[in-house]
Protein backbone atom coordinates (compact mmCIF):
# COMPACT_ATOMS: atom_id res chain seq x y z
CA UNK A 1 0.00 0.00 0.00
CA UNK A 2 1.19 3.53 -0.72
CA UNK A 3 3.28 4.86 2.57
CA UNK A 4 1.15 8.03 2.29
CA UNK A 5 -2.02 6.58 2.26
CA UNK A 6 -1.18 4.21 4.72
CA UNK A 7 -0.12 6.70 7.13
CA UNK A 8 -3.48 8.88 6.63
CA UNK A 9 -5.50 5.72 7.28
CA UNK A 10 -3.42 4.98 10.66
CA UNK A 11 -4.18 8.73 11.70
CA UNK A 12 -7.59 8.41 11.33
CA UNK A 13 -8.26 5.10 13.08
CA UNK A 14 -6.12 6.78 16.25
CA UNK A 15 -8.00 9.67 16.37
CA UNK A 16 -11.11 7.71 16.38
CA UNK A 17 -10.13 5.76 19.33
CA UNK A 18 -9.68 8.29 20.81
CA UNK A 19 -13.18 9.87 19.70
CA UNK A 20 -14.98 7.64 22.49
CA UNK A 21 -12.30 7.73 25.19
CA UNK A 22 -8.90 8.79 26.40
CA UNK A 23 -7.16 5.61 26.21
CA UNK A 24 -3.25 4.79 27.41
CA UNK A 25 -0.78 4.09 24.96
CA UNK A 26 -0.60 0.07 25.61
CA UNK A 27 -4.51 0.08 25.67
CA UNK A 28 -4.76 1.84 21.94
CA UNK A 29 -1.72 0.13 19.96
CA UNK A 30 -3.49 -3.07 21.38
CA UNK A 31 -6.71 -1.99 19.94
CA UNK A 32 -5.60 -1.05 16.65
CA UNK A 33 -2.89 -3.62 15.96
CA UNK A 34 -5.59 -6.25 16.54
CA UNK A 35 -7.13 -4.78 13.69
CA UNK A 36 -4.34 -4.15 11.70
CA UNK A 37 -0.91 -5.23 10.66
CA UNK A 38 0.90 -2.15 12.16
CA UNK A 39 3.71 -2.31 15.04
CA UNK A 40 2.89 -0.30 17.92
CA UNK A 41 6.63 1.63 17.69
CA UNK A 42 5.30 3.06 14.58
CA UNK A 43 1.89 4.02 16.18
CA UNK A 44 3.84 5.73 19.08
CA UNK A 45 5.53 7.98 16.52
CA UNK A 46 2.27 8.98 14.92
CA UNK A 47 0.69 9.45 18.63
CA UNK A 48 3.64 11.74 19.05
CA UNK A 49 3.19 13.68 15.76
CA UNK A 50 -0.78 14.00 16.38
CA UNK A 51 0.46 15.36 19.95
CA UNK A 52 2.72 17.86 18.17
CA UNK A 53 0.48 19.40 15.86
CA UNK A 54 -2.11 19.98 18.69
CA UNK A 55 -5.01 17.25 18.23
CA UNK A 56 -3.92 15.25 20.95
CA UNK A 57 -3.21 16.16 24.52
CA UNK A 58 -1.57 13.86 27.19
CA UNK A 59 -2.12 13.33 31.05
CA UNK A 60 -0.36 10.93 33.94
CA UNK A 61 -2.44 8.78 35.60
CA UNK A 62 -0.86 6.72 37.88
CA UNK A 63 -1.97 3.06 37.91
CA UNK A 64 -1.90 0.28 40.72
CA UNK A 65 0.77 -1.46 41.13
CA UNK A 66 3.27 0.18 38.52
CA UNK A 67 4.70 3.41 37.23
CA UNK A 68 1.43 6.14 35.45
CA UNK A 69 0.06 5.68 32.82
CA UNK A 70 -0.03 8.13 30.04
CA UNK A 71 -3.41 8.86 28.50
CA UNK A 72 -4.24 10.28 25.18
CA UNK A 73 -6.47 12.93 24.93
CA UNK A 74 -8.90 13.82 21.49
CA UNK A 75 -8.61 17.85 21.65
CA UNK A 76 -11.24 20.36 20.13
CA UNK A 77 -9.15 20.75 17.11
CA UNK A 78 -8.51 17.17 16.84
CA UNK A 79 -12.14 16.48 17.01
CA UNK A 80 -13.16 18.67 14.06
CA UNK A 81 -9.66 17.10 12.10
CA UNK A 82 -10.65 13.80 13.26
CA UNK A 83 -15.07 14.80 11.94
CA UNK A 84 -13.27 16.24 8.31
CA UNK A 85 -11.18 13.25 7.61
CA UNK A 86 -13.55 10.51 8.75
CA UNK A 87 -15.77 12.17 6.76
CA UNK A 88 -13.48 12.47 3.29
CA UNK A 89 -11.97 8.83 4.15
CA UNK A 90 -15.87 7.84 3.93
CA UNK A 91 -16.52 9.66 0.80
CA UNK A 92 -13.95 8.29 -1.00
CA UNK A 93 -14.26 4.67 0.21
CA UNK A 94 -17.58 5.10 -1.68
CA UNK A 95 -16.27 6.41 -4.68
CA UNK A 96 -14.18 3.29 -5.35
CA UNK A 97 -16.88 0.64 -4.13
CA UNK A 98 -18.61 2.28 -7.03
CA UNK A 99 -15.92 2.46 -9.50
CA UNK A 100 -15.08 -0.88 -8.48
CA UNK A 101 -18.00 -2.80 -8.60
CA UNK A 102 -19.35 -5.19 -6.10
CA UNK A 103 -19.97 -8.54 -7.15
CA UNK A 104 -23.32 -8.75 -5.39
CA UNK A 105 -25.23 -6.22 -7.95
CA UNK B 1 18.43 -8.18 21.03
CA UNK B 2 17.62 -7.92 24.86
CA UNK B 3 15.14 -5.05 26.45
CA UNK B 4 17.91 -2.75 27.13
CA UNK B 5 20.03 -3.00 23.95
CA UNK B 6 16.14 -2.38 21.82
CA UNK B 7 15.90 0.79 23.59
CA UNK B 8 19.18 1.86 23.56
CA UNK B 9 19.80 1.54 19.69
CA UNK B 10 16.39 3.19 19.34
CA UNK B 11 18.07 6.15 21.50
CA UNK B 12 20.83 6.13 19.29
CA UNK B 13 18.71 6.76 15.86
CA UNK B 14 16.70 9.15 17.73
CA UNK B 15 19.64 10.92 18.06
CA UNK B 16 18.81 13.82 15.56
CA UNK B 17 14.93 14.49 17.28
CA UNK B 18 15.04 17.94 19.89
CA UNK B 19 15.95 15.92 23.49
CA UNK B 20 12.74 16.85 24.80
CA UNK B 21 10.98 14.82 21.62
CA UNK B 22 13.48 12.00 21.71
CA UNK B 23 12.87 11.23 25.87
CA UNK B 24 8.44 11.35 25.72
CA UNK B 25 9.24 8.56 22.55
CA UNK B 26 11.34 7.01 25.01
CA UNK B 27 8.61 7.12 27.79
CA UNK B 28 5.65 6.11 25.52
CA UNK B 29 8.33 2.72 24.70
CA UNK B 30 9.52 1.44 27.91
CA UNK B 31 5.71 1.97 29.35
CA UNK B 32 4.49 -0.35 26.71
CA UNK B 33 7.56 -2.69 27.86
CA UNK B 34 6.21 -2.74 31.31
CA UNK B 35 2.27 -2.82 30.08
CA UNK B 36 3.00 -5.44 28.56
CA UNK B 37 4.94 -7.19 31.32
CA UNK B 38 1.68 -6.96 33.26
CA UNK B 39 -0.18 -8.86 30.63
CA UNK B 40 2.64 -11.01 30.75
CA UNK B 41 4.20 -11.15 28.07
CA UNK B 42 8.18 -11.59 27.47
CA UNK B 43 10.14 -9.08 26.25
CA UNK B 44 10.67 -10.56 22.84
CA UNK B 45 7.27 -10.76 22.50
CA UNK B 46 7.21 -7.01 23.57
CA UNK B 47 9.99 -6.38 20.75
CA UNK B 48 7.62 -7.84 18.00
CA UNK B 49 5.03 -5.72 18.69
CA UNK B 50 6.36 -3.08 18.88
CA UNK B 51 8.36 -3.52 15.47
CA UNK B 52 12.31 -3.22 14.87
CA UNK B 53 14.27 -0.44 15.41
CA UNK B 54 14.70 -0.12 11.69
CA UNK B 55 11.26 -0.04 11.07
CA UNK B 56 10.15 2.55 13.89
CA UNK B 57 13.37 4.60 12.95
CA UNK B 58 12.17 4.52 8.89
CA UNK B 59 8.58 5.47 10.39
CA UNK B 60 9.91 8.63 11.77
CA UNK B 61 8.48 10.24 9.08
CA UNK B 62 7.03 14.25 9.63
CA UNK B 63 9.61 13.97 11.95
CA UNK B 64 13.11 15.95 11.35
CA UNK B 65 15.84 14.07 9.05
CA UNK B 66 18.25 12.17 10.99
CA UNK B 67 21.97 12.26 10.12
CA UNK B 68 23.21 9.89 7.53
CA UNK B 69 24.86 6.54 9.24
CA UNK B 70 27.75 5.13 8.25
CA UNK B 71 28.26 1.13 8.11
CA UNK B 72 26.10 -1.44 7.85
CA UNK B 73 23.25 -2.33 10.38
CA UNK B 74 24.98 -5.05 11.48
CA UNK B 75 27.98 -2.71 12.30
CA UNK B 76 25.90 -1.04 13.59
CA UNK B 77 24.37 -3.36 15.88
CA UNK B 78 27.71 -5.05 17.17
CA UNK B 79 29.04 -1.46 18.07
CA UNK B 80 25.83 -1.21 20.15
CA UNK B 81 26.39 -4.55 21.70
CA UNK B 82 30.05 -3.69 22.16
CA UNK B 83 29.03 -0.65 23.73
CA UNK B 84 26.69 -1.95 25.98
CA UNK B 85 29.07 -5.06 27.05
CA UNK B 86 31.95 -2.28 27.85
CA UNK B 87 29.86 -0.41 29.93
CA UNK B 88 28.97 -3.74 32.25
CA UNK B 89 32.31 -4.80 32.52
CA UNK B 90 33.72 -1.37 33.46
CA UNK B 91 33.13 -1.14 36.71
CA UNK B 92 36.31 -2.56 38.47
CA UNK B 93 38.76 -0.90 36.19
CA UNK B 94 37.72 2.64 36.65
CA UNK B 95 37.17 1.90 40.29
CA UNK B 96 40.58 3.55 40.69
CA UNK B 97 39.67 7.21 39.78
CA UNK B 98 37.18 7.80 42.96
CA UNK B 99 38.13 9.92 45.69
CA UNK B 100 34.78 9.75 47.64
CA UNK B 101 34.56 12.00 50.69
CA UNK B 102 33.69 9.16 52.80
CA UNK B 103 32.54 11.47 55.79
CA UNK B 104 29.59 13.07 54.29
CA UNK B 105 28.12 9.19 54.16
CA UNK B 106 28.26 5.79 53.12
CA UNK B 107 25.94 6.35 50.16
CA UNK B 108 28.80 7.56 48.42
CA UNK B 109 31.27 4.91 48.66
CA UNK B 110 31.30 2.31 45.50
CA UNK B 111 30.37 -1.10 46.86
CA UNK B 112 31.90 -4.12 44.70
CA UNK B 113 29.16 -4.31 42.36
CA UNK B 114 28.41 -0.50 41.43
CA UNK B 115 29.23 0.21 38.04
CA UNK B 116 31.28 3.46 38.35
CA UNK B 117 32.75 6.01 35.78
CA UNK B 118 34.02 9.13 35.19
CA UNK B 119 34.24 12.32 32.72
CA UNK B 120 38.18 13.62 31.40
CA UNK B 121 37.73 16.31 30.08
CA UNK B 122 36.85 19.17 31.86
CA UNK B 123 33.42 20.59 30.96
CA UNK B 124 31.59 23.79 31.73
CA UNK B 125 27.81 22.71 30.71
CA UNK B 126 26.42 19.09 32.06
CA UNK B 127 23.11 17.56 30.66
CA UNK B 128 22.16 13.98 32.24
CA UNK B 129 19.34 11.93 30.75
CA UNK B 130 18.06 9.15 32.47
CA UNK B 131 15.17 6.24 31.65
CA UNK B 132 12.73 6.16 33.83
CA UNK B 133 12.13 5.44 37.54
CA UNK B 134 16.24 6.42 38.64
CA UNK B 135 16.98 8.49 42.04
CA UNK B 136 19.91 10.93 41.22
CA UNK B 137 21.95 12.15 44.04
CA UNK B 138 24.03 14.96 42.91
CA UNK B 139 26.82 16.82 45.42
CA UNK B 140 29.77 18.52 45.29
CA UNK B 141 33.06 16.97 43.87
CA UNK B 142 36.59 18.01 42.58
CA UNK B 143 36.53 15.56 39.44
CA UNK B 144 33.62 14.97 37.22
CA UNK B 145 32.23 10.88 39.01
CA UNK B 146 29.26 8.97 38.79
CA UNK B 147 28.35 5.69 40.66
CA UNK B 148 25.41 3.37 39.48
CA UNK B 149 24.08 1.09 41.85
CA UNK B 150 21.04 -0.93 40.48
CA UNK B 151 19.88 -3.48 38.04
CA UNK B 152 22.23 -3.82 34.67
CA UNK B 153 21.69 -0.86 32.46
CA UNK B 154 23.93 1.28 30.33
CA UNK B 155 25.88 4.54 30.98
CA UNK B 156 26.86 6.46 28.10
CA UNK B 157 29.09 9.67 28.97
CA UNK B 158 30.49 12.14 25.85
CA UNK B 159 32.23 15.14 26.17
CA UNK B 160 32.66 17.67 23.36
CA UNK B 161 34.03 21.43 23.37
CA UNK B 162 33.24 21.96 27.56
CA UNK B 163 30.21 20.20 26.97
CA UNK B 164 29.18 16.84 28.92
CA UNK B 165 26.19 14.48 28.24
CA UNK B 166 25.54 11.32 30.88
CA UNK B 167 22.95 9.09 29.91
CA UNK B 168 21.41 6.60 32.06
CA UNK B 169 20.01 4.16 29.87
CA UNK B 170 17.15 1.14 31.28
CA UNK B 171 14.14 0.84 33.04
CA UNK B 172 14.34 0.94 36.42
CA UNK B 173 11.68 0.28 39.36
CA UNK B 174 11.33 3.11 41.27
CA UNK B 175 13.56 3.17 44.01
CA UNK B 176 15.67 0.96 42.97
CA UNK B 177 18.68 2.33 41.26
CA UNK B 178 20.33 5.19 42.33
CA UNK B 179 22.85 7.12 40.03
CA UNK B 180 25.74 9.33 42.37
CA UNK B 181 27.39 11.83 40.76
CA UNK B 182 29.69 14.15 42.00
CA UNK B 183 29.83 17.77 40.37
CA UNK B 184 33.20 19.75 40.12
CA UNK B 185 32.76 23.53 40.65
CA UNK B 186 33.22 24.10 36.58
CA UNK B 187 30.22 23.05 35.68
CA UNK B 188 28.36 26.57 34.98
CA UNK B 189 25.51 24.68 33.21
CA UNK B 190 23.99 21.75 35.10
CA UNK B 191 20.33 20.23 33.52
CA UNK B 192 19.40 17.11 34.93
CA UNK B 193 16.39 14.88 32.93
CA UNK B 194 14.58 11.89 35.17
CA UNK B 195 10.87 11.27 33.98
CA UNK B 196 10.20 9.66 37.06
CA UNK B 197 12.56 8.77 40.30
CA UNK B 198 13.89 11.53 42.89
CA UNK B 199 17.04 14.18 42.06
CA UNK B 200 18.56 15.16 45.35
CA UNK B 201 21.34 17.90 45.19
CA UNK B 202 23.16 19.51 47.69
CA UNK B 203 25.95 21.31 48.17
CA UNK B 204 26.54 22.43 44.39
CA UNK B 205 27.11 25.71 42.74
CA UNK B 206 26.21 25.79 39.03
CA UNK B 207 25.18 29.19 37.55
CA UNK B 208 21.97 27.32 35.88
CA UNK B 209 20.54 24.74 37.47
CA UNK B 210 18.02 22.99 35.49
CA UNK B 211 15.57 19.78 36.56
CA UNK B 212 13.09 18.23 34.77
CA UNK B 213 11.31 15.03 34.10
CA UNK B 214 7.24 14.09 34.11
CA UNK B 215 6.70 12.83 37.29
CA UNK B 216 10.10 13.28 38.73
CA UNK B 217 10.24 14.61 42.42
CA UNK B 218 13.36 17.15 43.54
CA UNK B 219 15.15 17.25 46.35
CA UNK B 220 17.24 19.99 46.83
CA UNK B 221 19.09 21.37 49.72
CA UNK B 222 22.25 23.69 50.18
CA UNK B 223 22.47 24.84 46.40
CA UNK B 224 23.85 28.13 45.29
CA UNK B 225 22.79 29.38 41.55
CA UNK B 226 22.23 32.10 39.66
CA UNK B 227 19.07 30.43 38.10
CA UNK B 228 17.41 27.77 38.91
CA UNK B 229 14.82 25.66 36.86
CA UNK B 230 11.99 22.70 37.74
CA UNK B 231 9.32 21.63 35.18
CA UNK B 232 7.83 18.63 36.06
CA UNK B 233 3.86 17.28 35.39
CA UNK B 234 3.31 15.03 38.56
CA UNK B 235 6.99 15.98 40.94
CA UNK B 236 6.99 17.42 43.42
CA UNK B 237 9.81 20.19 44.59
CA UNK B 238 10.85 20.01 48.13
CA UNK B 239 13.94 23.14 48.15
CA UNK B 240 15.99 24.15 51.89
CA UNK B 241 18.90 26.43 52.64
CA UNK B 242 19.35 27.61 49.46
CA UNK B 243 20.04 30.85 47.61
CA UNK B 244 19.37 32.16 44.26
CA UNK B 245 19.04 35.52 42.31
CA UNK B 246 15.88 33.58 40.30
CA UNK B 247 13.99 30.46 40.87
CA UNK B 248 11.14 29.19 37.93
CA UNK B 249 9.17 26.46 38.72
CA UNK B 250 6.10 24.75 36.61
CA UNK B 251 4.45 21.71 37.44
CA UNK B 252 1.20 20.84 36.73
CA UNK B 253 0.16 18.66 40.34
CA UNK B 254 3.25 18.33 41.82
CA UNK B 255 3.76 20.14 45.17
CA UNK B 256 6.11 22.64 46.16
CA UNK B 257 7.52 23.09 49.25
CA UNK B 258 10.52 25.76 50.21
CA UNK B 259 11.63 26.98 53.36
CA UNK B 260 14.50 29.37 54.47
CA UNK B 261 15.49 30.35 51.09
CA UNK B 262 16.98 33.19 49.50
CA UNK B 263 15.42 33.65 45.56
CA UNK B 264 12.85 35.77 44.08
CA UNK B 265 10.41 33.35 42.65
CA UNK B 266 8.67 32.65 39.64
CA UNK B 267 5.86 29.64 40.38
CA UNK B 268 3.12 28.16 38.37
CA UNK B 269 1.11 25.13 39.00
CA UNK B 270 -2.88 23.85 38.37
CA UNK B 271 -3.10 21.74 40.99
CA UNK B 272 -0.26 21.70 43.29
CA UNK B 273 -0.25 23.82 46.52
CA UNK B 274 3.14 26.16 47.07
CA UNK B 275 4.56 25.79 50.70
CA UNK B 276 6.88 29.01 51.13
CA UNK B 277 8.19 29.84 54.62
CA UNK B 278 11.23 31.73 55.94
CA UNK B 279 11.87 33.67 52.77
CA UNK B 280 13.86 36.42 51.71
CA UNK B 281 13.14 37.70 47.93
CA UNK B 282 12.47 40.82 45.89
CA UNK B 283 9.97 39.98 43.88
CA UNK B 284 7.54 36.74 43.85
CA UNK B 285 5.26 35.98 41.41
CA UNK B 286 2.82 32.89 42.40
CA UNK B 287 -0.03 31.37 40.16
CA UNK B 288 -2.22 28.12 40.77
CA UNK B 289 -5.60 27.12 40.03
CA UNK B 290 -6.75 24.95 42.68
CA UNK B 291 -3.76 24.76 45.06
CA UNK B 292 -3.26 26.49 48.05
CA UNK B 293 -0.61 29.15 48.60
CA UNK B 294 1.36 29.75 51.76
CA UNK B 295 3.76 32.28 51.93
CA UNK B 296 5.72 33.42 54.58
CA UNK B 297 8.95 35.62 54.48
CA UNK B 298 10.47 39.17 53.48
CA UNK B 299 9.79 40.46 49.98
CA UNK B 300 9.36 43.64 48.48
CA UNK B 301 6.84 42.45 45.82
CA UNK B 302 4.33 39.67 45.56
CA UNK B 303 2.10 39.01 43.09
CA UNK B 304 -0.55 35.65 43.91
CA UNK B 305 -3.34 34.64 42.22
CA UNK B 306 -5.87 31.65 42.34
CA UNK B 307 -8.79 30.51 41.09
CA UNK B 308 -10.33 28.14 43.99
CA UNK B 309 -7.35 28.00 46.17
CA UNK B 310 -6.71 29.97 49.68
CA UNK B 311 -3.45 32.26 49.63
CA UNK B 312 -2.20 32.60 53.61
CA UNK B 313 0.32 35.74 52.97
CA UNK B 314 2.72 36.61 55.74
CA UNK B 315 5.36 39.14 55.51
CA UNK B 316 7.70 41.54 57.10
CA UNK B 317 8.07 44.92 57.04
CA UNK B 318 9.94 45.48 53.56
CA UNK B 319 6.83 44.54 51.83
CA UNK B 320 6.17 47.39 49.44
CA UNK B 321 3.16 46.14 47.11
CA UNK B 322 1.42 42.96 47.41
CA UNK B 323 -1.50 41.81 45.00
CA UNK B 324 -3.92 38.59 46.05
CA UNK B 325 -6.21 37.93 44.01
CA UNK B 326 -8.36 34.85 43.27
CA UNK B 327 -12.08 33.31 42.31
CA UNK B 328 -13.57 31.56 45.22
CA UNK B 329 -10.41 30.83 47.27
CA UNK B 330 -10.04 32.94 50.54
CA UNK B 331 -7.22 35.55 51.12
CA UNK B 332 -5.43 35.70 54.46
CA UNK B 333 -2.90 38.59 55.28
CA UNK B 334 -0.74 39.13 57.97
CA UNK B 335 1.36 42.19 57.93
CA UNK B 336 4.18 43.31 60.76
CA UNK B 337 2.40 46.71 61.05
CA UNK B 338 -0.54 49.10 60.54
CA UNK B 339 1.92 51.01 57.84
CA UNK B 340 0.04 49.72 54.95
CA UNK B 341 -2.85 51.18 52.78
CA UNK B 342 -4.63 48.27 51.26
CA UNK B 343 -7.87 48.21 48.62
CA UNK B 344 -10.49 45.26 48.61
CA UNK B 345 -12.41 43.74 46.25
CA UNK B 346 -14.58 41.06 46.74
CA UNK B 347 -18.16 40.63 44.92
CA UNK B 348 -19.77 38.25 47.80
CA UNK B 349 -16.91 37.23 49.72
CA UNK B 350 -17.02 38.76 53.66
CA UNK B 351 -14.40 40.85 54.96
CA UNK B 352 -12.85 40.78 58.15
CA UNK B 353 -10.66 43.38 59.55
CA UNK B 354 -8.91 42.27 62.69
CA UNK B 355 -6.26 45.27 63.27
CA UNK B 356 -6.60 48.25 65.48
CA UNK B 357 -6.84 50.39 61.86
CA UNK B 358 -10.03 52.75 62.12
CA UNK B 359 -12.98 50.79 60.36
CA UNK B 360 -13.19 49.54 56.24
CA UNK B 361 -14.69 52.23 54.34
CA UNK B 362 -16.70 50.44 52.40
CA UNK B 363 -18.81 50.60 48.80
CA UNK B 364 -19.91 48.60 46.23
CA UNK B 365 -17.76 45.47 47.12
CA UNK B 366 -15.03 47.94 47.07
CA UNK B 367 -13.61 48.82 50.89
CA UNK B 368 -10.55 50.66 51.93
CA UNK B 369 -8.28 50.75 54.95
CA UNK B 370 -5.03 52.36 56.51
CA UNK B 371 -3.27 55.11 54.80
CA UNK B 372 0.34 53.74 55.46
CA UNK B 373 3.22 53.08 52.82
CA UNK B 374 2.56 48.97 52.02
CA UNK B 375 0.06 48.85 49.12
CA UNK B 376 -1.96 45.98 49.30
CA UNK B 377 -4.88 45.00 46.95
CA UNK B 378 -6.65 41.88 47.38
CA UNK B 379 -9.08 40.73 45.08
CA UNK B 380 -11.97 37.84 44.93
CA UNK B 381 -15.27 37.29 43.32
CA UNK B 382 -16.44 35.06 46.28
CA UNK B 383 -13.60 34.38 48.45
CA UNK B 384 -13.44 35.68 51.93
CA UNK B 385 -10.76 38.24 52.42
CA UNK B 386 -8.85 38.53 56.24
CA UNK B 387 -6.69 41.18 57.53
CA UNK B 388 -4.25 40.80 60.28
CA UNK B 389 -1.45 42.66 62.30
CA UNK B 390 0.94 40.70 64.05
Amino acid sequence: MDAQFKKGALELCVLSQLRQSDMYGYELTDAISREMSVTAGTLYLILKRLKDTGYLSTYLVESSGGPARKYYHLTDTGKEYEKAQREEWLSFIKKVERLIGNDED
Amino acid sequence: MTKIEYLYELQRRLNKLPEEDRAEIMDAFEEHFLEGKKAGKTDAEIMEELGTVNEVAESLGALPEKEERTGTWKDYLNETLRFVKDTLNSVKETGVHFEWNIDRGDDFRPEPDDMTGFMEEEVQELYVVSAKGLDMKLRKGDTLNYIYRGESCAIETTSENGKGYIRVLGNHSRHEAEFFLEVPESVCVLDIRVPSGKVYAEDITPDTFAVSGSSADAEIRTVESKAFRFSSNSGDLTMADSSFEKMFVNVISGDIDIDHVNADLDIHTISGDIDISDLIADEVYLETKSGDITIEGETAILEAVTISGDTDASFGNHAEKITLKSVSGDLDLTLPDENFRAVFETVSGDISNETDVEELLRGHGHYEIGEGTTEVLGKTVSGDITIDVE
